[in-house]
């Protein structure tokens, strides 16, 4: 039977998340403020709170919206973004991936997707690093996870959480502070974080170094926790020992808030793991299912499988409709003669290998498309999708040459990728060796 | 796997980061700490807490719209008192506390207009009817019913899963004094569950 005090807490969450919004805040112009052109931004006189009718609380899971003093400044809340759009705003981490010498970003660069613009540059305080991104649905609200006492060849996770909130066209245009979610302990490595699509909540899931059970396929117990991001309060955790995640894990929530996706390795495959974020209860297998799966190869990039297949893909990507995992897809070497490392990028000849994109299935697991097939005579190094649409019919990925670091020389392929259809987009100041380095 | 590879590399011990840290680049533009700087702190503030905070109130109070009071005039005292903040960490504690406060005054104003309990048209309209089950409406009625003090230790233990130290802080009152409250709170909530089921 719930005890009294978890109805309380479960009472007093449910009444306080039917508020969506508040009203502008409100303040008296600053006094002697003559200067510049402030002045003529400012209410003319103060404007006392004026006790409003009921609040209106959405049915819909909507965003969360805190409107600015319309004083010239304002900017109104962003709008929906549509189906399909490609959301104008990134958050990159540039050189956040060099495990070796460098971990962690000691910037974060705001840009615009569609000019490729450096917009703002953000800095963590005091030593901390970036280690990781992720996104809101609305364009505008991030949250940046960082360590400050990475060393190499530490993996990127994160001790503590910055909420980043995109205001263009005012003051700095963005704001930053950061959030009371508690550092995890010494032995909680955090591999994936993913904002729900209000930005109210965040996932976080990770993997923690102890004792093995009995029964268990290894040491350590992979968690998954929701934390609010108003007030820090751990809201739900699952855990296992039936799986291990890595940095290679990803985590995302479907558009409504609903679900959450779980990619990982185990034994040989990639899967997706589609998790009822209201589920009661807190055992991360028994309580979620396995959406999709594939055998990965591992295997070195002279030996592909054919046709396209994700067979060496590192991780998948589930569409905000929570309907379909899109892989990044490599097909067969069809060259008469192996290339080798060291060899040139692109060979003299006719196209002799593919890449692309494949769509499965949540529902199934089946195949359901080849989202984009690319034929060139270049060796294909990575190939990786970024965002996706609600419904994955577009989504943002890249193709590039070998192993070399993501620039516009390397890249084969950067942009949206639509059934057979690509549009470039200039190439963001980032890494694609971990995830969690860029996000829309 | 390439992820195979990536160990845990050397642990450290981390501190708990503080609840309300700004990066310098708020500061930029202001080139003195004068009003315009509490203006554009404050408003950072609201955008970052005013719905926490509201959410909160609503809890306490069970009313949407005098929720938002409390919290506009909380941020407006804040405004006032910016110069006198030692450390700008301190604004959130100040803000809690302050709402918590204003919710006490709205809640005495209520009990000696002879009123019952805040009801919450929010909490009791057609559309919390559906949003919020029949057990949640029943556990917020009894939580409503409890006098101020225990109604108050209730909502910062349970609801914002204080401490029993950080509740007493908030509260002003001591570590004691929460414990007992929050003790009969949760024992007449279960009572008044148990008399209505």
């Amino acid at each position: 039977m719930t005890s009294v005090e978890d109805q309380v807490r479960a009472a007093t969450r449910a009444a306080a998340e039917t508020l969506r919004e508040v009203r502008p805040l409100r303040l008296p112009p600053a006094p002697g403020t003559a200067r510049g052109a402030r002045p003529a931004r400012r209410f003319k006189g103060w404007i006392a709170p004026v006790t409003a009718a009921a609040a209106v609380v959405a049915l819909a899971i909507s965003l969360v919206l805190v409107r600015e003093i319309p004083n010239g400044r304002a900017v109104p809340p962003a709008p929906p973004v549509s189906s399909s759009a490609v959301p104008r705003y990134y958050v990159a981490l540039p050189g956040a991936d060099n495990f070796a010498n460098v971990p962690g970003a000691p910037t974060a660069v705001v840009g615009d997707t569609f000019t490729g613009k450096r917009l703002y540059t953000v800095r963590p305080s005091g030593a901390d690093k970036f280690v990781s991104v992720s996104a809101a649905a609305d364009d505008r609200t991030f949250v940046l996870g960082a360590n400050p006492h990475l060393s190499p060849p530490a993996g990127p996770m994160a001790t503590a959480w910055y909420l980043l909130r995109l205001t263009p066209g005012s003051g700095a245009g963005y704001t930053v502070s950061k959030l009371p979610i508690p550092a995890p302990a010494p032995d909680d490595l955090v591999d994936a974080t993913a904002l729900s699509p209000d930005g109210t909540e965040l996932a976080l899931a990770g993997f923690q170094d102890v004792p093995q059970p009995a029964n268990a396929p290894q040491a350590g117990a992979s968690w998954l926790r929701v934390y609010s991001v108003a007030t820090g309060a751990l809201l739900h955790s699952w855990s296992t020992h039936q799986a291990a995640f890595s940095p290679y894990t990803t985590l995302s929530w479907t558009a409504g808030g609903n679900q959450l996706a779980i990619g990982y390795t185990w034994s040989g495959r990639l899967g997706v793991r589609m998790l009822d974020a209201a589920s009661q209860g807190h055992d991360l297998i028994t309580d979620s299912r396995l959406a999709w799966s594939v055998r990965t190869s591992g295997t070195s990039a002279t030996t592909r499988t054919s046709p396209l297949s994700c067979a060496l893909a590192l991780k998948a990507l589930v569409t905000p409709d929570g309907k379909k995992v899109v892989c990044s897809a490599a097909g067969a070497l069809r060259a008469t003669k192996t290339p080798s490392f060291g060899g040139p990028a692109c060979p003299a000849g006719p196209p002799s290998s593919d890449a692309g994109f494949l769509e499965y299935s949540t529902a199934t697991g089946k195949l359901l498309r080849t989202l984009y097939a690319y034929d060139t005579n270049c060796v294909p190094g990575g190939i990786d999708t970024l965002w996706a649409s609600p419904s994955g019919d577009k989504v943002i990925g890249y193709i590039r040459l070998g192993l070399q670091p993501l620039t516009k020389t390397s890249v084969l392929r950067f942009g949206v990728f639509s059934e057979h259809k690509f549009t470039p987009l200039p190439v963001p100041p980032t890494t694609e060796t971990i995830p969690n380095a860029i996000a829309w | 796997m390439a992820g195979d590879a990536i160990g845990a590399g050397r642990r450290a011990t981390f501190r708990r980061p503080v609840s309300l840290y700004y990066v310098d680049h708020v500061d930029t533009e202001d080139t003195d700490a004068g009003a315009w700087t509490a203006e554009r702190h404050v408003t950072a503030l609201y955008q970052a807490h005013a719905l926490s905070l509201a959410r909160l109130a609503l809890v306490m109070l069970g009313d949407a719209a005098a929720a938002e009071d409390v919290v506009q005039d909380a941020f407006f005292g804040l405004y006032r008192r910016w110069h006198r903040l030692a450390d700008v960490s301190a604004a959130l504690p100040y803000l809690r506390t302050s709402v918590l406060n204003g919710c006490r005054t709205a809640l005495r104003r209520q009990s000696q207009r002879g009123a019952l309990p805040l009801a919450g048209p929010a909490l009791e309209s057609a559309e919390a009817t559906v949003l919020l089950g029949e057990e949640h409406r029943a556990v917020l009625a009894a939580v409503r019913r409890l006098p101020d003090r225990q109604r108050e230790a209730l909502v910062l233990r349970y609801y914002l899963d204080m401490t029993e130290d950080q509740a007493a802080d908030a509260m002003r009152v001591s570590r004691g004094t929460v414990k007992s409250a929050t003790s009969r709170a949760i024992a007449a909530v279960g009572r008044m569950l148990k008399e209505g089921s």
